[in-house]
């Protein structure tokens, strides 16, 4: 591998592939009992392995820097902020305190932190995830370095946040002539950022090549799938029969279709200990499932999408509101010890390995919901074998334990777990957002068959737009604890109408490099804190089509049917001008019109 | 400032029930110890009579809530009792022995302290070599080995045979005539007196308990500095400073101070521990500490003595706790 | 369980101290079934003529100020202080974990579960603010001076460690993904706290419980030793250590140094036990001993 100067790559590969070994191996700081065996890094012709300690510690971030990812846990939570910058900048420019001062406040400014002097004194917990960010760029650039590397920095950070991010990466960087290396195993990213893009699988560089070129089509095998992967091509092929829509058709259609939940009002607050402000996690919040279907809860942290979830089943007490499933109350924890009840409703989450018992053997874990249901020995044997089979698990590893299978294995462990009972309802809480591309394929793609086969509605929470599309019928945007907008999935992917959903919608890195990302439309800004929730539109200090002083009050606007939006009036104006949002659409096209 | 403030009320708010549970319990516990103190302090040939006025002198006779009522109107006051062994006021008998106490396990903790930090800096830092050896077993050995027993080792070494410390019977020996008390410490207080001799006197007391406790108490000190420094050494901060290049010494400065509170909280704990548990190397080296006076009073149903012993402790582990949330909030800035 | 055996081994190892721990606790524990055999001596009979004999054929570690034997009152010693501390420990940790679940598991919740939650850890709180030692003599005094107060006494000295490891046990575990799975389940709270909790709370109940043994014997025998334990002439290392210590003075160490080294050997043994346990019921530090 090489990188000239003022050149972005991307370091492509899944877990496991060696990436971030690699980029380690670049700085000589593999983490033990590790060890180079055999090979050299080449830094203007200076063998990196060859160097000594002191040496290499004087190269580390002042020529060569590096972007982590969990940026809290990256800085020292007892030093400000401030502090940690000029030590970096002390140390390797070897300049006084005054100065590093200077600068640090200086760079504070370039990664666009607002009032730098004063953030100068803040301590790494005052900040949010996204500042952090910033200030670990910060950091990075501080000594001017010639090569960059972003380790899956912004992994940990929310789409809209995201896009900002790497936005302002790529161009302080460049402003600054340095080269920047991405490592992730996001083709979106290596799409919008990079220049050529490498993938790594098993530790070796299958596939090398420039960006267009490789989404274009690439040869390897692996890298292939990868694309295809990201791209859910996969599970196109499986009913490639049916043209438009990888989703299960939802049968009887029409006003006679039975409701299988439904929530009205749904108010949760959480109050602060010692003092009177609560955390108003979700506010008013109604909405509707029929049997069969698939609702989408689509939001960035904070948007109190999780929360919604767990007040349906009773995990969070709900502050005010109803929620009615099969003409039942919910909302108690007691709930589910209703015979009627129990296992109808089922849970898919978010971390597979801490979704299992690891003391317990697989059959056990997927067995324990009927065991309440007092089938007897025969059915429950049968009814587990059924479910482990379905989710594509061979009988012979029943008796494994969590820990010895892989996380989208585990991940099938949890599926087959929530389907054993025959629920009508299951809740899948950001179930792909853990896992790598061509597991997060294969999840989808079971889910829908699932779907198919056992007419299951799913209420699907996910800050993962491109599955959203993939899998739902109906989308619900939520912004700090509202529904901003709902309806008919592909209604709104094709005409988003409130500001936030275009937004948001433009931010998602499609893995492709021919259509173009609507960066006109981007929010500023970071999500404001749900404990003091801006008067009036929620969105006015982040909105794009915002004037000096927008005092609007949003209000709910029925677009059609099965379309409501609530925004307010003179942003719907603007908004309906906005003919830029056939992102999502051209990049369907292609990807149908490359096979 | 105002964040201060804050802090230092949310804790001074849970500081008095805690008082006030602690001397009701050891009220009613106490009561539970077999022993009629006036039997005790009349002797097994006194008349009925004799004992129905001794229990009416000593408030025996009224109902255990009237008897806790007086007690603790009377702690109020100032005045926690008298004992029936010393005849003497219980406050004034703990002003004399708490300050031996303290002494003694003041000095132990510096000691401890000197030896584990050091030692359980160097044992993380490093991955081999014979400091880490000797650091990873330090903590085992000063764990297994019973403080009392240490003591008699000592004398037995440094008394009988080499003879070069005094006689292991208290504080000073008797042909000295001790400094006035001013702070109950007898080096403080000879210092203030510019009494060199008694100085010098008391030092030669104190080295061989001293010794005693600060060897067996840095094990756990080590131990704690050794590990919580390991776990911030592998933090993402630490590997993170090594990625921006920074030395090796500054990094480990870093995760030193992240370490500290554990170190503070473990460094209060033994002192709450070594407040009544000193009470053995007390007894081995006759310090007439305030541990000994307490276990001479449980053992024979002298109660006053035992209370008073629980509450001041008590009070002195608050104020310790006190400090230590103080050191937290101005280590750590997220403490609230 | 082959492969629990294997590490076990991989582990021992890598460090042959822990090997060390474990002939260590074993020899004491064969030491204290076959007292009788071993010892050359009654161990509660004196001999009035030969008081005071420093180490020499057939007293190997010489007679103390009664003329007992000191050797054969040190092989009989383990039978008092270990069953003690053994069984304190035991009925400590059965004490602290049945509480420590309960508190751990309604925190917080808003009924009557919720408050004896509260209250059992405001009594813990008490029990922790007292000195340890007067508390435990305080026990020893109040029940009695007898082999079964000094249990209870360091029962309810370490109940507390095992309330509080296992609340905070009890609080992550209850929150994790697959304790919510149960309850959607429908299962009940006792199902959920056996199935689940306690299963995934016993490495590190295992590993507290093996270091707070040493611990335990140390406090019998400093108990003994201030005279609240076990009572001469029964044969503990504690009071026989107190029995000795007038001697030291004078030049007669033996009555007190070699049940100090005794119970000394025998509590590193045990801290040994406990530190292999405590690496091998964490991964993390066994995978690092194991690549070190």
């Amino acid at each position: 591998m090489h990188i000239k100067s003022r050149e972005i790559i991307a370091l492509v590969g899944e877990s496991g592939s060696g990436k971030t070994i690699l980029s380690r191996a670049i700085m000589n700081l593999i983490p033990k009992p590790g060890r180079l065996n055999s090979g050299a890094v080449l830094y203007h012709d200076k063998n990196l392995i060859d160097l000594s300690n002191e040496e290499l510690t004087r190269l580390r971030g002042n020529r060569i820097a590096t972007i982590v990812s969990n940026p809290k846990g990256e800085l020292d939570p007892l030093e400000t902020i401030g502090q940690q910058i000029s030590n970096v900048i002390i140390h390797h420019l070897r300049i006084t305190r005054e100065e590093a001062k200077k600068k640090a406040i200086q760079l504070l400014k370039d990664v666009k932190i607002p009032d730098p002097e004063r953030r100068f004194e803040a301590y790494p917990h005052e900040l949010s995830g996204g500042m952090a960010q910033r200030v670990i760029i910060a950091i990075s650039l501080a000594c001017d370095p010639e090569i960059v590397i972003s380790d899956d920095a912004t992994s940990g950070l929310d789409v809209t946040v995201q896009a900002q991010v790497l936005e302002l990466l790529k161009n302080l960087v460049l402003n600054k002539g340095s080269s920047l290396i991405f490592v992730t195993r996001d083709l979106g990213v290596a799409a919008h950022f990079a220049d050529r893009v490498c993938v790594l699988f098993n530790g070796k560089i299958v596939e090398d090549k420039s960006t267009t070129d490789f989404f274009k089509g690439p040869k390897n095998e692996y890298a292939k799938k990868l694309l295809s992967a990201s791209k859910f091509q996969g599970s196109k092929k499986v009913n490639s029969h049916n043209e438009f829509s990888t989703r299960t058709p939802v049968e009887n259609k029409g006003p006679v279709k039975e409701k299988l939940l439904e929530v009205s009002n749904l108010v949760k607050h959480f109050p602060i200990s010692g003092s009177s402000a609560v955390v108003q996690a979700v506010n008013d919040v109604s909405f509707s499932l029929s049997s069969g279907e698939t609702l989408a809860l689509v939001g960035e942290s904070g948007s109190g999408k999780t929360t919604i979830g767990r007040c349906l089943l009773g995990l969070e007490q709900m502050t005010s509101g109803k929620i009615n499933f099969m003409n039942k109350k919910l909302g108690q924890r007691q709930s589910f010890r209703d015979p009627e009840l129990m296992g109808k409703i089922q849970l898919v989450f978010q971390e597979p390995a801490e979704a299992l018992n690891p003391k317990m053997t697989l059959y056990d874990i997927v067995s324990e919901p009927l065991k309440n249901l007092r089938s007897n020995g025969h059915n429950l044997e049968k009814a587990v074998r059924e479910s482990i089979d379905r989710v594509g698990i061979s009988e012979s590893d029943m008796n494994r334990y969590p820990n010895e299978i892989s996380m989208g294995f585990q991940q099938r462990v949890g599926i087959a777990r929530a389907i054993v009972s025959n629920p009508r309802l299951i809740i899948l809480d950001e179930p792909t957002s853990a896992l790598d591309p061509t597991a997060r394929a294969e999840i989808m793609e079971l889910l829908i068959q699932i779907q198919k086969d056992l007419s299951t509605s799913y209420l699907f929470i996910s800050h993962d737009l491109s599955a959203v599309k993939h899998i739902s019928h109906k989308v619900a945007i939520l912004y700090l604890g509202k529904i901003i907008e709902q309806g008919d999935a592909d209604r709104i992917f094709a005409s988003p109408r409130h500001p936030y959903s275009l937004g948001l919608l433009s931010s998602v890195l499609l893995p492709s490099t021919s259509v173009k990302r609507p960066t006109s439309v981007s929010l500023d800004g970071e999500i404001p804190s749900p404990i003091n929730l801006p008067s009036g539109c929620s969105l006015k200090s982040r909105c794009p089509f915002r004037e000096e002083l927008c005092e609007d009050i949003p209000e709910t606007v029925h677009l059609s049917d099965d379309h409501v939006v609530h925004a307010c009036k003179q942003c719907l104006t603007k908004t309906a001008k906005v003919d830029i949002m056939d992102y999502f659409e051209k990049f369907e096209q292609e990807t149908n019109s490359i096979q | 400032m105002k964040r201060l403030y804050l802090f230092l009320g949310k804790r001074l708010i849970f500081v008095i029930p805690q008082l006030f549970g602690i001397t009701l319990v050891s009220f009613l516990f106490l009561q539970l110890i077999p022993g009629d103190p006036a039997v005790l302090m009349a002797g097994p040939f006194a008349t009925p009579s004799v004992l129905e006025n001794l229990r009416a002198e000593l408030g025996l006779d009224k109902s255990l809530f009237e008897q806790f009522l007086i007690y603790i109107s009377n702690v109020l006051r100032g005045d926690l009792g008298n004992s029936w062994q010393t005849t003497r006021p219980v406050a004034e008998d703990l002003l004399q022995r708490f300050p031996a106490t303290l002494e003694l396990i003041v000095l132990s903790l510096l000691l401890a302290l000197a030896i584990g930090i050091p030692l359980g800096r160097a044992g993380a830092r490093l991955k081999k070599g014979v400091t880490r050896r000797t650091a990873d077993y330090y903590g085992l050995f000063a764990g297994a080995l019973p403080d009392f027993w240490l003591g008699l080792v000592f004398i037995y070494i440094f008394y009988t045979v080499l003879t070069i410390v005094p006689a292991p019977l208290g504080r000073i020996d008797f042909f000295i005539i001790p400094p006035p008390s001013v702070t109950g410490s007898l080096l403080i207080d000879s210092i203030i007196d510019l009494n060199f001799a008694a100085f010098k006197n008391a030092v030669g007391h104190l080295i061989l308990p001293v010794v005693t406790l600060g060897l067996i108490n840095a094990g756990p000190i080590l131990k704690m500095t050794q590990a919580t420094m390991e776990r911030m050494l592998d933090e993402d901060f630490s590997k993170y400073g090594a990625l921006c290049g920074l030395p090796e010494k500054v990094i480990a400065r870093k995760a030193f101070r992240n370490s500290l509170p554990s170190v503070i909280t473990i460094v209060s704990v033994l002192f709450g521990f070594l407040i009544g548990g000193a009470v053995l190397v007390e007894i081995v080296f006759s310090w007439g500490g305030a541990g000994q006076y307490a276990v001479n009073g449980v053992l024979n149903a002298d109660f006053n003595p035992v209370l008073g012993f629980v509450l001041v402790s008590a009070v002195f582990s608050l104020v310790i706790y006190l400090i230590v949330d103080l050191l937290y909030f101005y280590i750590d800035p997220r403490t609230t | 369980m082959t492969g629990k055996f294997n590490l076990f081994f991989r582990v021992l190892k890598k460090r042959p101290d822990f090997m060390l721990g474990y002939i260590i606790v074993f020899l004491i524990i064969i030491i204290a079934i076959f007292a009788p055999l071993f010892a050359p001596f009654d161990p509660i009979k004196s001999d009035a003529k030969n008081y005071l004999k420093a180490p020499q054929w057939p007293y190997l570690m010489g007679t103390d100020a009664t003329g007992m034997d000191v050797f054969s009152r040190v092989l009989y010693a383990p039978r008092v202080d270990l069953a003690i501390a053994l069984l304190g420990t035991l009925l400590s940790a059965v004490l602290g974990v049945i509480l420590g679940a309960i508190a751990g598991f309604y925190d917080g919740s808003g009924k009557v579960a919720g408050f004896g939650s509260a209250f059992i850890m405001r009594s813990a709180d008490v029990v922790q603010a007292f000195p340890v030692f007067v508390f435990a003599i305080a026990v020893v005094a109040v029940l009695g001076q007898s082999i079964q107060s000094l249990v209870m006494a360091i029962a309810f000295v370490n109940a507390p460690i095992y309330l509080r490891l296992m609340r905070s046990q009890c609080l992550s575990i209850r929150r994790m993904r697959y304790v919510e799975a149960a309850y959607l389940a429908g299962t009940s709270d006792v199902k959920i706290i056996l199935a689940h909790v306690i299963p995934n709370s016993i490495a590190p109940l295992l590993a507290q419980l093996s270091v707070n043994i040493g611990w335990a014997i140390l406090l019998t025998s400093a108990l003994s030793f201030i005279g609240a334990g076990v009572e001469a002439p029964t044969p503990e290392w504690g009071s026989m250590i107190s029995m000795g210590f007038q001697n030291i003075v004078t030049g007669h160490w033996w009555p007190s140094i070699f049940p100090g080294l005794a119970l000394a050997v025998t509590v590193l043994g045990f801290a040994l036990v406990g530190s292999s346990i405590e690496i091998l019921a964490d991964p993390v530090r066994t995978r690092k001993l194991l690549l070190s």
